[in-house]
């Protein structure tokens, strides 16, 4: 298993946790999985960054959560991007298209 | 709208903390079972996949504490927990609380209520434009009388204004008077102001309006504006009294506006302010006294001053038409070519701004002092439990987060005496309101308001951060790992920590003198003018003053006899043993010499009296003779005090010296006819104004050869106490109609006799010195005490070794009397830096009283003595086995 995650760029993952939800509300596990399967097992979410995430995304009004059924029938909290999360979410992978763009010529070989 | 529900979520994790630490923990629970169930569908076995999930996850612990991280809100939970431990640890100490909040509450409280005082007298100002442009301006003789200028010199400065239009902006002329508004018995005063008196003092009806320009004309019709505190007081505040009519003399006026708390102009000093204005124009014809030029009214001329312009600009400016009017008019205006101007802030609050503000200091200083105190205990306190301080610190509390606990508990006492002590001030304020006295301007009007709780919560925090600091500053992690090491108990003694504590209490003397000297002055003060000889027995006298009615008495001879039917009805009344009128002009008056040429420079007193005056007051007479019942019929000569003899005569006698004075009634046909007569009579001086005043030249004459309009009247009774209502009903069954201008009440003199003024603020000072003396004893009871407490092992081994009792109870009572003599050094310094905050109120009296100085000694060394002497006497009883064992 390789662990890239930690070199993430501040604030990445909880870019990462809001495109994830523009798919639909998940729980927090499905979320991770989402991302390890996404990035083919590239970007591991821990889940000590993962909730502390999420959380910091709830106070910043960016996604809720709701206690609902997961489909094996058990109560999971489901987490939902809001309006202004979506907006956030357009500002940031700009922001990011900038940055890899950036890196990329950085590494261009000639 | 994200930001808001960031909030509301950040708001639910604060207030149901547990709750959402249980979610939080369900949330992970859920996540390690469902990895679980996908490692086992991958092919791992149960027990392996519940094992590799909670690897995998990591510490659930951890991880809730980084959620509750990034919350947010941890701040807010620490503090709330250091509240929650800081009010747990009060509660362990209910004394302590008690004193604590005790004396801050009364702090507050009495600062609070002073504060509301000062704040409507001397912070919130007067309700005029540029207030301090505003002056009442006078004329002055040659020789430094002053006196108010008469309307027609008014009149002639404001055809005159270009001579002076560099200094003046604009000015007004009022004339006060007595008057009876509906069927009121108390007379009120009412002002006639001429043309634009409002546009140039700059105010606004708080409500209604002022006049208009077709109000101010002859025969208008008769409006009114009312004062504040008429409309508070007589008409409940009820805005529909704009419009009605009221009577005024039995006259109606229709109410067209209410001025706002604190107009007062003019003021006629003191808290004699104006309940209505009225303009002077439909009434000009209505009062020929105004026509005069002689006639010098109760009246003031209000000058607007050009910014920028000082009373030097303005005197130099009056000059030349005041000499221009000289030579014009030298029967009147001859030696009055200056002019004199007075603030009129000052005229509504006389010296009443410098002794409020005295008070304040006073409360200000006594306030502070209970903050040091509270202080000190809190240091002591925090000895007290260095032990589970420095465990706290050994834990890995952080020195900002103890002194932060520290400060919780000191905000804690802070609000709840805060909250006391704004109830408090409101009790006060309300006290003084109901009490109606006399010495705060516009007391009926007073209350605490929102910023006097403003400010009691000010005084609060602030004094929250006092008491907090010195503590919060001592529990440094530093000093509190050395007291560990060193056992807990028994390290409180050392030194630095020692020195700071009696520096304390040396401020807290030095607080203490400066108060007490402050009293003491006043004190003094207080003494030496109740025991002022006044010339004259006003003790126990009956006095009263009354009005005839008009018109059935406008004529003089019916209204003397009316003061005859009275004067014989109080000396037929049972107890009482003589009764005596007198009557009088309110300002001086020329008297002249027929046999020497031009305007005589000496004034006096004008006093018409009946036979009976010498002996019902009992002035002595010095030589000649005193008036008979013949010099009643037939006015043979006047009589003089002494000061005016010796004006009239330096050398000698005056005795049958002919003087002329003018007949100074002014609403009589004959106002001004002058009246040349012997001396037949000297009689001892009298302070008649009250021991604080002067004595006056005063020229006396049968009350029937001037029937003055209205009289003073003095009964001397053997019960005077039990008389006065007897007296009331006398007057009213010989005239129904007469009007009291003064009730009948019992004069006093000594301690009783001292103005209220004076007799507030040295109750008020001397109390709060009081309370301060109380306070420093308190705390250098509780320092000596604790130092005892800490040194017992010291003073055990000190018995063992055979220390007698005397040298211990030196030893303790050394360091008191050495912080007591740093305050008083500090003290009196202090005391001599803010004498000239007293200096208004002393009198006879210097700074350097001997007598105040080795009082203030003398009660604080035996208090110092008392307040050591006690745990002192202790120490000498440590049982040296017990003191040297323990711990």
């Amino acid at each position: 298993m390789t662990r890239s995650n930690t070199d993430l760029v501040p604030g990445t993952l909880e870019m990462l946790i809001l495109q994830t939800l523009t798919i639909q509300p998940m729980h927090g596990y499905a979320i991770s999985k989402h991302i390890a399967d996404r990035s083919r097992d590239v970007l591991i979410v821990e889940q000590g960054s993962l909730y502390p995430a999420l959380e910091r995304l709830l106070a910043k009004g960016l996604v809720t959560a709701k206690w609902g059924e997961s489909p094996t029938g058990r109560k999971a909290r489901y987490y939902t991007i809001t309006a202004a999360g979506r907006k956030t979410l357009g500002q940031e992978i700009s922001a990011f298209d900038n940055v890899l763009a950036a890196i990329a010529r950085v590494m261009e070989r000639a | 709208m994200a930001a808001l529900r960031g909030l509301l979520h950040r708001l639910r994790v604060l207030l149901r903390g547990e709750q959402y630490a249980q979610e939080v923990d369900d949330e992970m629970r859920f996540h390690m079972s469902l990895d679980a169930e996908h490692r086992v569908r991958a092919g791992s076995s149960t027990t392996a996949a519940a094992i590799d999930a909670r690897r995998t996850f990591g510490n659930p612990t951890y991880i809730k504490e980084e959620v509750r991280y990034a919350a947010g809100t941890r701040a807010i939970d620490a503090l709330a927990q250091d509240v929650r431990y800081a009010l747990r640890s009060l509660r362990r100490s209910p004394g302590f609380v008690a004193l604590a909040v005790i004396t801050l509450a009364l702090g507050i409280g009495s600062s609070t209520a002073v504060f509301s005082v000062v704040d409507s007298v001397v912070l919130r100002g007067l309700p005029y434009r540029d207030a301090n442009q505003l002056v009442a301006i006078y004329e002055v003789s040659e020789d430094g009388r002053i006196r108010v200028p008469s309307y027609p010199t008014f009149r002639d400065w404001k055809t005159q204004a270009a001579s002076f239009s560099n200094a003046v902006e604009s000015m007004t002329y009022l004339r006060g008077d007595g008057v009876k508004i509906d069927d009121n018995p108390d007379r009120q005063i009412v002002a006639y102001v001429s043309r634009g008196f409002f546009d140039v003092v700059g105010s606004r009806a708080a409500l209604g309006r002022t006049f208009g320009a077709d109000e101010e004309v002859p025969n208008a019709p008769i409006v009114a504006v009312i004062s504040w505190a008429l409309f508070v007081e007589r008409y409940g505040a009820d805005p529909s009294i704009i419009g009605k009519t009221i009577r005024l003399d039995g006259e109606p006026a229709t109410v067209i506006g209410v001025m706002p708390h604190a107009f007062a102009i003019p003021n006629f000093g003191g808290t004699l302010m104006p309940a209505v204005w009225e303009a002077l124009g439909p009434r000009e014809a209505t009062m020929p006294q105004l026509a005069m030029r002689a006639l010098h009214v109760d009246s003031r001329t209000i000058v607007r001053l050009k910014p920028g312009t000082d009373s030097a600009a303005i005197a130099a400016a009056m000059r030349t038409v005041q000499q221009r009017l000289a030579a014009e008019y030298p029967a009147e205006q001859e030696h009055w070519t200056s002019v004199a101007i007075e603030p009129v802030a000052s005229q509504v609050y006389g010296t009443r701004r410098a002794q409020l503000t005295m008070i304040f200091g006073a409360v200000a200083l006594v306030l502070l002092l209970a903050c040091v105190n509270i202080s000190n205990l809190f240091l002591v306190r925090a000895n007290v439990r260095s032990r589970e301080l420095a465990v706290r610190a050994a834990l890995g509390a952080s020195r900002w987060r103890i002194a932060r606990q520290l400060f919780a508990e000191s905000f804690a006492i802070a609000i709840v005496a805060g909250a006391l002590g704004t109830l408090l001030g409101a009790a006060l304020v309300g006290y003084a309101r109901h009490s109606g006295t006399q010495f705060i301007p516009f007391v009926s009007e007073l209350r605490v308001g929102s910023r006097g709780v403003a400010f009691a919560l000010g005084v609060a925090l602030i004094a929250a951060l006092i008491m907090g600091a010195l503590p919060a500053l001592r529990a440094s992690v530093g000093a509190v790992m050395l007291r560990l090491k060193a056992g807990g108990g028994t390290a409180g003694g050392d030194l630095h920590e020692r020195r700071l504590r009696y520096a304390l209490v040396s401020l807290q003397f030095a607080l203490t003198v400066t108060l007490l000297i402050g009293a003491g002055l006043l004190l003094q003060s207080f003494r030496r003018v109740a025991s002022v000889s006044l010339g004259y027995d006003a003790d126990g006298l009956i006095e009263l003053a009354i009005k005839p009615p008009s018109p059935q008495y406008a004529e003089p001879a019916a209204a003397a006899s009316l003061y005859r039917r009275l004067l014989d009805r109080f000396e037929a009344t049972p107890g009482v043993t003589s009764a005596a009128a007198m009557g009088g002009a309110l300002i001086p008056i020329p008297v002249n010499r027929p046999d020497v040429a031009g305007e005589s420079r000496i004034t006096a007193d004008y006093h018409p009296v009946s036979e009976e005056y010498l002996r019902t007051v009992r002035r002595p007479l010095v030589s000649g003779r005193w008036f008979t019942d013949d010099d009643m019929r037939v006015a043979s000569g006047f009589v003089v005090n002494e000061k005016l003899a010796q004006q009239l005569a330096p050398q000698g006698s005056p005795l049958g010296m002919r003087i002329t004075v003018r007949r100074s009634s002014q609403g009589r046909k004959d106002f001004g006819q002058p009246i040349t007569l012997p001396v037949i009579g000297v009689i001892g001086d009298a302070r008649l104004s009250g021991p604080e005043n002067d004595v006056d030249a005063e020229v006396l004459l049968p009350y029937t050869l001037e029937v003055w309009p209205w009289m003073q009247f003095s009964v001397r009774a053997a019960s005077p106490e039990q008389m006065t209502r007897i007296i009331e009903k006398d007057v009213k069954d010989v005239e129904p109609g007469i009007e009291f201008f003064g009730k009948p009440s019992v004069s006093r003199t000594g301690i009783a006799g001292v103005d209220e003024g004076r007799r507030f603020i040295t109750m008020i000072v001397a109390g709060f010195a009081l309370a301060a003396l109380i306070l420093a004893c308190v705390g250098l009871y509780g320092i000596v005490s604790y130092g005892v407490e800490q040194r017992r092992r010291e003073l055990g081994v000190r018995i063992a070794l055979g220390a007698s009792s005397g040298r211990l109870v030196r030893l303790v009572v050394r360091e008191a009397t050495l912080s007591l003599a740093g305050g008083l050094v500090l003290g009196l310094a202090g005391a001599y830096a803010s004498v000239r905050v007293v200096q208004s109120m002393l009198f006879q009296t210097q700074f350097a009283d001997p007598g105040t100085l080795a009082a203030v000694l003398v009660v604080l060394s035996g208090v110092t003595l008392l307040a050591s002497y006690a745990p002192a006497l202790r120490a000498t009883r440590t049982d040296p086995m017990l003191a040297i064992r323990s711990d």
